[in-house]
């Protein structure tokens, strides 16, 4: 498959693909069908220039395969075992690799060996990953299970490398571990440019990157995700290449300190087909271009609740890309980039917001879309509008999986509209984006701060915003009434297919059948928007869905060693007091050669059965004695020599009391 | 106008305190008003609602069938499908443990439940297993809006948690939410959440205990369960799958990283499970494994711990307590696990551990 889907080398603002190297042209196999790549390229984003742009079905439904969803992958060879399991978009492309997409496939595997010609010519033809997402085994393929390496120590473990994981590992000392899940350093400042008087993000991270390359107490590893916290210890699953070849290991690493510099996602417009291929968030339709020169279509639409979509859609248009118009579901919105996009004859409509995005008639891949009068108090739809791609962006989402999965707190702010961290947690920092700051100066201060040793309490850090009379802030992430039929409306692009409910309903489910793993944070936060979750709630719905991992049968066993061995009069808690204050322990004999079985009860009548009127308990088999057992009586009984009966399964059967045991003399 | 005053504040959000509520309301006719938070469907749950838990003393077994009884019935008149019924499995697998559940068995058969021996080697190889069939599990989301829509129909007054409680110089208790004072006779605190939150650790009583749990939500399994329900009493764990098949919930006193491996090893044939969910909560229960009841702090709050898992079972019993008409047996049982007897407990004590010698 060539690669329809790339940008000229030569686009403007660097959208040739800084990270890919079109001098160095490459070929791996995915799902037996051959995909051209550059050096430089991942998986994913190797397979999007080739128009392989679907992970699968969910009931019925086309999913797109993106950055924030993809199913895992492993060399064909090796794609029985978990420890072989990688992340397309962690995974550099190869040559020569033969990989396949894990987890359960739409068409049955045996067809690849009973008809292979079928196969390879179904293969041909796919767009697809062709997994089935609705399926409870598609997390099997993940390296949940992989075996561990050796425990790493480190002095500290920063995880994310944007700029305040960077700054946070500069001014560190000692062995730090720097944990980036990117196949490079950089995080997302790029997305959003130069803000103010601030450094340029280029320069920034240029700077950042050269002292971190310089620092040896430093090791970095790019294309590692961290995907387990717990107390000090996290596991990090890491994509290599050895000697040409790719592999794959889960580490775990220790330190006293474990800054979380995660960063801020894009959270998910909630529309029907929000997840369809073709439909990007605009931060990963911005990493695509700039690192790897990928852009799907020719055209494109901008709809986004922030400014920053409309730099997007002007970098975009010097690049080449035909972007239709951008849409904006805030009311006249104020921005230097608004203006500039005026000045390039970028058509541009505020209060409108994604009401569905389908499948076109034409086909290609391309999609048909509708917005929404976002006005309060006004209704309406626009004319379906044909485009080439949907670029839906939403409003940032603190990254705190990590931080909740080890036990840290979360609220929900309205003001900013998502979930931020609450409290502290020993030896845990968040820092940067995902600690709510906005700036890129702030989040470089934020991650400085973070390992400080000084012992003295840090100043307040400035996260200044420009007037909202020049800059309008963000607005919610839109969310579009539901709607019947096809066209699913997920409440974020994870794992967990959350759908938007139909109805508010008080009676739903804990977990409904659409939210077959954890919730994700978007999801939360978009159903407290929806308000199907209270605003009170939506913290500690969040950290406890935000849990990973399996379980397992460890062969965990209680112990069962007996105790100590008890006098023969010794009798447990539950039978005090049950026959009177003084009970008898003694020696019961069957009327007939039989063992009475532990536990059960003794009647003064063989008409008796109700335990509340019983007299007495077998306790078990006395040492030494072949047939009969000890009991506990009470005192009466034996006094006045009543006879005694003891109910087991088959019914009454006469006992007689052969002796009475005494209390050892304490010592 | 004068400040609304009830006879009871029941402070508490699980189907028991609802209950509870709803029955002094509706059959005691008590001015009652509820004092929790509302129950919230993606919330997890922190425990199952059986009609029969762990027991070697006859009199539990006896209030458990007639509670039960009573609860269905109730139950039955609110809404369609609260209830399910499942056949639990209670393994043991130490000596005293061993002998505890054997007791336990006849005690449950003698009583009129359907117990038996059961053997299931993909379960315990060693230990043993009683099986009580027909037993009656409250269905998870669909019984909480039910009754807390049962409450409002019967004008049972919501107030937030968050609402403060104070003792009235004379007599009494005043509540004070979102600026309006409303009185209140007695104030029974019928949950865990609501011990925790009322009483500080010096204030309770020294039987009850708060121990850390965890409750955990699994993905869908792919195979049926052993058992839709297994109580391990050694390993101190519930798992309870729905429906035969899909989604586990296990519920597992400890910390979590001593919980977990219990429950993953309690799950026998199930195959790896991915996690969904887990919550992190305290548990109060008692010392010797006995319901207390009582009043109890400085403030004098009536509080009920130790009902384990058949609290919303034996609701319509602690009714009748607290509404003074308890029947003879009722007063008997209940009084015996009264906080002011203490000094007697060992005649109620309901563990299998530490065996004490008696003359």
């Amino acid at each position: 498959v060539k690669s329809p889907h790339r940008l000229p080398a030569d686009a403007k603002h660097g959208f040739g693909g800084a990270a890919i190297d079109r001098g160095k042209p490459l070929s791996f196999r995915f799902n037996g069908q051959p995909v051209e790549a550059f050096e430089g390229d991942t998986v994913l984003s190797a397979l999007l220039a080739a128009g392989i742009e679907t992970a699968g079905m969910w009931h019925g439904e086309p999913v797109a395969l993106d950055e924030r969803f993809s199913p895992p992958i492993a060399l064909r060879a090796k794609a029985g075992t978990p420890d072989a399991a990688m992340a397309m978009d962690r995974t550099p492309a190869v040559g020569g690799a033969d990989l396949v997409a894990l987890g359960p496939h739409e068409r049955p595997l045996s067809l690849d060996r009973s008809a292979p010609w079928l196969a390879r010519l179904l293969h041909h033809a796919s767009h697809s990953a062709e997994r089935r997402l609705d399926d409870p085994r598609l997390i099997e393929g993940t390296w949940l299970r992989a075996t561990p390496l050796d425990l790493l120590e480190a002095d500290a473990i920063v995880v994310g490398g944007g700029v305040a994981g960077m700054s946070a590992a500069l001014a560190t000392s000692g062995k730090v571990v720097l944990i980036e899940r990117r196949t490079t350093l950089g995080g997302d400042a790029r997305f959003f440019g130069t803000i103010g008087d601030e450094e340029p993000p280029d320069e920034l991270i240029a700077r950042l990157a050269s002292r971190i390359a310089g620092t040896a107490s430093i090791t970095v590893l790019t294309s590692a995700e961290a995907f387990a916290l717990s107390g000090n210890r996290l596991r990090v699953h890491q994509v290599l290449v050895e000697n040409g070849a790719l592999t794959a290991r889960v580490m775990r690493l220790t330190a006293p300190r474990i800054v979380l510099a995660t960063g801020a996602a894009e959270r998910l417009p909630v529309f029907p087909g929000n997840r369809a291929p073709r439909v990007t968030g605009a931060v990963a339709a911005f990493h695509r271009a700039e690192r790897f020169g990928v852009w799907q279509g020719h055209s494109a639409i901008l709809a986004t609740p922030h400014n920053f979509g409309y730099r997007l859609a002007l970098l975009a248009s010097d690049a080449g890309v035909d972007v239709q118009r951008v849409t904006d579901s805030r009311t006249a919105p104020q921005s230097r980039f608004v203006d500039f996009c005026k000045a390039s004859g970028i058509t541009l409509a505020s209060g409108l917001s994604p009401r569905a995005a389908d499948p076109a008639p034409q086909g290609n891949g391309a999609l048909s879309v509708t917005f929404g009068v976002t006005i309060e108090g006004a209704a309406g739809s626009t004319e379906t509008i044909p485009t080439d791609h949907l670029i839906a962006a939403g409003n940032w989402q603190p990254r705190l999986a990590l931080w909740l999965m080890g036990g840290g707190r979360a609220a929900y702010d309205p003001r900013h509209s998502w979930l931020g961290a609450r409290g502290g947690l020993d030896g845990i920092a968040v820092v940067g984006a995902a600690a709510g700051y906005r700036g890129t100066a702030a989040c470089v201060r934020s991650g400085e701060q973070a390992v400080s040793s000084s012992g003295e309490t840090p100043e307040p850090i400035s996260d200044p915003q420009i007037d909202a009379i020049f800059e309008t802030p963000p607005g919610i992430t839109p969310i579009a009434p539901w709607r019947a039929g096809r066209g699913a409306s997920f409440l974020d692009g994870g794992l967990s297919f959350a759908l938007r409910p139909q109805q508010l309903r008080k009676d739903a489910p804990v977990l409904t059948p659409g939210q077959i793993y954890s919730l994700s944070i978007g999801d939360v936060v978009a159903a407290v928007e929806l308000g199907s979750i209270p605003v009170a709630d939506a913290g500690a719905i969040a950290e406890e869905r935000s849990v990973g991992g399996e379980l397992a049968d460890t062969g965990w066993r209680p112990a069962t060693t007996a105790p100590a061995a008890a006098a023969p009069t010794d009798i447990p808690a539950y039978l005090h007091g049950r026959f009177g204050a003084r009970p008898q322990v003694v020696v019961l004999l069957p009327g007939d050669q039989r063992n009475l079985e532990p536990g059960c009860l003794i009647y003064p009548s063989s008409d008796l059965g109700d335990p509340l009127v019983a007299v007495g308990v077998v306790l078990g088999q006395p040492p030494g004695v072949a047939i009969g057992a000890r009991a506990v009586v009470a005192r009466a009984v034996v006094a006045e020599g009543i006879a005694l009966f003891v109910r087991d399964t088959s019914g009454p059967v006469a006992v007689q009391i052969s002796e009475k045991l005494k209390a050892p003399r304490p010592a | 106008v004068s400040d609304p005053h009830y006879d009871l504040a029941i402070c508490g959000g699980t189907p028991f305190a609802c209950l509870l509520a709803g029955l002094l309301t509706s059959v005691h006719h008590r001015r009652v008003c509820i004092v929790g938070d509302r129950w919230s469907p993606y919330r997890m749950p922190h425990g199952l609602d059986l009609s029969v838990m762990p027991s070697a003393r006859p009199e539990t077994w006896a209030m458990l069938k007639r509670g039960s009884a009573e609860t269905l019935k109730l139950l039955g008149g609110i809404g369609r499908h609260l209830f399910e019924r499942v056949d639990p499995l209670f393994v043991a697998e130490a000596p005293a443990t061993t002998d505890y559940l054997g007791h336990m068995r006849w005690l449950a058969l003698g009583t009129g439940f359907s117990a038996e021996k059961a053997v299931d080697r993909a379960i315990t190889a060693e230990g043993t297993i009683c099986r009580i069939r027909d037993v009656a599990i409250l269905a998870g989301g669909k019984a909480e809006p039910a009754l807390e829509a049962w409450l409002e129909d019967l004008g049972v007054r919501h107030i937030p948690g968050a609402a403060e409680i104070a003792p009235r110089r004379e007599g009494g208790f005043t509540l004070q939410h979102d600026g309006e004072t409303i009185g209140a006779t007695q104030v029974v605190l019928a949950d865990d959440e609501a011990i925790l939150a009322r009483l500080a650790a010096s204030e309770r009583h020294r039987l009850l205990s708060a121990a850390p749990m965890i409750a955990l939500a699994t993905a869908p399994a792919t195979k049926a369960l052993a058992s839709s329900c297994v109580s391990w009493l050694d390993r101190g764990v519930i798992v309870h799958q729905r429906g035969g098949k899909g989604q586990v919930n296990a519920f597992a006193t400890g910390e979590a990283d001593a919980a977990l491996p219990r429950i993953g090893a309690s799950l026998p044939g199930a195959g790896p499970l991915h996690r969904a969910a887990e919550a992190r909560f305290i548990r109060i229960g008692t010392a010797d494994g006995a319901p207390l009841i009582g009043r109890m702090g400085k403030q004098h709050f009536t509080a009920i711990a130790g009902l384990g898992e058949s609290a919303a079972f034996l609701a319509p019993i602690i009714a009748r307590y607290l509404a003074g008409v308890p029947g003879e047996d009722e007063a008997r049982y209940l009084e015996a696990r009264d906080v002011t007897r203490a000094k007697t407990r060992a005649s109620v004590a309901d563990t299998p551990l530490a065996p004490e010698p008696i003359s």
